[in-house]
């Protein structure tokens, strides 16, 4: 139980976060997504099947957020956390850039997927915000990849 | 067989996806009216029942930390600010008490306005020529005061002083811009004076008696009731038989009256009409 139980509680934080703190943080049209770095995160180095359910979670606390397009959002997420573990696995070496190249790799899928299930009504802006939030998100994941890495180190070490 | 297994998982997800989806437009489709639910985000929406049940998980936490986030913001912004707020509370409090000074000053400028009016609606007399003083000493051991009007405004020794409540005085010095009067209660201070009554009009003497009270003498034959003649209550005001004094200033209100038994001249004690402890302006009547 514990072992999705962690997630889950990841996944309620980045939503709260999503919540109240992307709004504040928005560059212009570019906002940061929480839910998809954190879930990216998740799934990293995970399998196939507990991206798919990371992503599936994250998009549907997207939706929630906003009660809105919750098929897209889903969609676009569960397949842009197992393209996260696709890509990961394909990386040659683990790293703080290889999050940001994953995080990236996981926004741009979820934006354009987004695109086509969740048809945004302004092309310019959707193309803005993605580009945007690839930079953003990718940014942000160098960030929750340090404290991911110092939290495990703790745990291990707490083990030990 | 795990990529399989993997492959059922995400076709159902999949699935799950579009079930949702299919709901959530339902829901959205069946507002009526504008129904509204308060958990949502968006008031004019429906929602659907996962939907709901998601939202009672992460909103919760979203609101405690749009509250947090709201409060470091303000902290932060009053601890950048800080310097400037004290900087204008400083300044507020100087134009406070600048305002509060400016306002005391039309406070009395008010007041003496109202004052100067009260002045400028006393009855008028003919004869004369009022000018209005103020008084910029005033000795009540002495029973003197001294006003801002002198020979160049045409003061002469003489003149009455006057408020509209009744006599003050008599101006007795002059000089070019001041002149100093003896108020009616100066032991030299005297004036002619009538008893102010329609069954009456005695006329006496009126002389100041160095104290609060005022002394008139009526000379009259020693027989004879004092009742018709005067009684407490009475006013007195000026007789008119004067060059000085016009008719009918009132200078006060009898306190009591007798007949002394030997001379039978009546002797009444009188209370000033005007307070002349709260007296500030007041008005000289020259002889034109």
């Amino acid at each position: 139980m514990r072992h999705w139980l962690s997630p889950l509680l990841w996944l309620i934080l980045a939503a709260a976060l999503q919540g109240s703190l992307a709004e504040r943080m928005s560059i212009g049209w570019v906002k940061p997504d929480f839910l998809l770095v954190i879930a990216a995160a998740l799934s990293m180095r995970g399998s196939v099947e507990a991206a798919a359910g990371i992503g599936f979670v994250a998009g549907l606390f997207h939706s929630a957020l906003w009660n809105e397009r919750v098929a897209a959002y889903t969609l676009s997420r569960m397949f842009a956390c197992v393209v996260a573990t696709r890509v990961y696995q394909a990386t040659p070496a683990a790293g703080p850039w290889a999050a940001a190249v994953v995080t990236g790799a996981a926004t741009l899928v979820a934006g354009v997927l987004f695109l086509f299930i969740g048809i945004p009504s302004d092309l310019l802006r959707w193309l803005v915000s993605t580009v945007g939030g690839i930079l953003y998100n990718a940014a942000l994941a160098l960030l929750v990849y340090a404290l991911q890495s110092r939290w495990s180190s703790r745990r291990s070490r707490d083990r030990i | 067989m795990r990529s399989s297994r993997s492959a059922v998982l995400i076709f159902l997800l999949v699935c799950l996806s579009v079930v949702l989806g299919v709901l959530q437009s339902n829901a959205k489709k069946h507002v009526e009216g504008g129904a509204e639910t308060e958990s949502a985000p968006n008031p004019d929406a429906r929602i659907d029942p996962v939907t709901r049940a998601v939202q009672f998980v992460i909103l919760p936490p979203t609101r405690a930390l749009n509250r947090t986030f709201d409060f470091a913001g303000d902290t932060v912004v009053s601890f950048l600010e800080a310097g400037t707020l004290r900087r204008r509370v400083e300044e507020l409090e100087t134009t406070l008490s600048q305002t509060l000074a400016d306002r005391r000053k039309l406070e009395a400028l008010e007041r003496e306005n109202w004052r100067l009016r009260q002045l400028q609606e006393m009855p008028p007399y003919p004869q004369y020529q009022k000018i209005t003083a103020d008084i910029v000493a005033l000795n009540l051991s002495n029973h003197r005061i001294t006003l801002n009007v002198g020979e160049k405004q045409g003061v002469k020794p003489g003149a009455p002083v006057l408020v509209p409540s009744g006599l003050v005085g008599q101006v007795v010095e002059v000089s070019k811009g001041t002149c100093v009067a003896n108020l009616v209660t100066h032991p030299r201070f005297a004036v002619g004076a009538r008893v102010f009554r329609s069954d009456s009009q005695e006329v006496g003497i009126l002389r100041g008696r160095g104290s609060d009270q005022l002394a008139l003498t009526i000379y009259r034959e020693p027989t004879g009731s004092l009742d018709p003649i005067i009684r407490g209550g009475d006013e007195i005001t000026t007789s008119g038989l004067s060059i000085l004094y016009p008719e009918g200033i009132l200078i006060g209100r009898v306190a009591e009256a007798r007949r002394n038994r030997t001379t039978g001249v009546i002797e009444a004690t009188v209370v000033p009409a005007v307070n002349l402890a709260k007296v500030r302006e007041v008005v000289v009547l020259v002889k034109k």
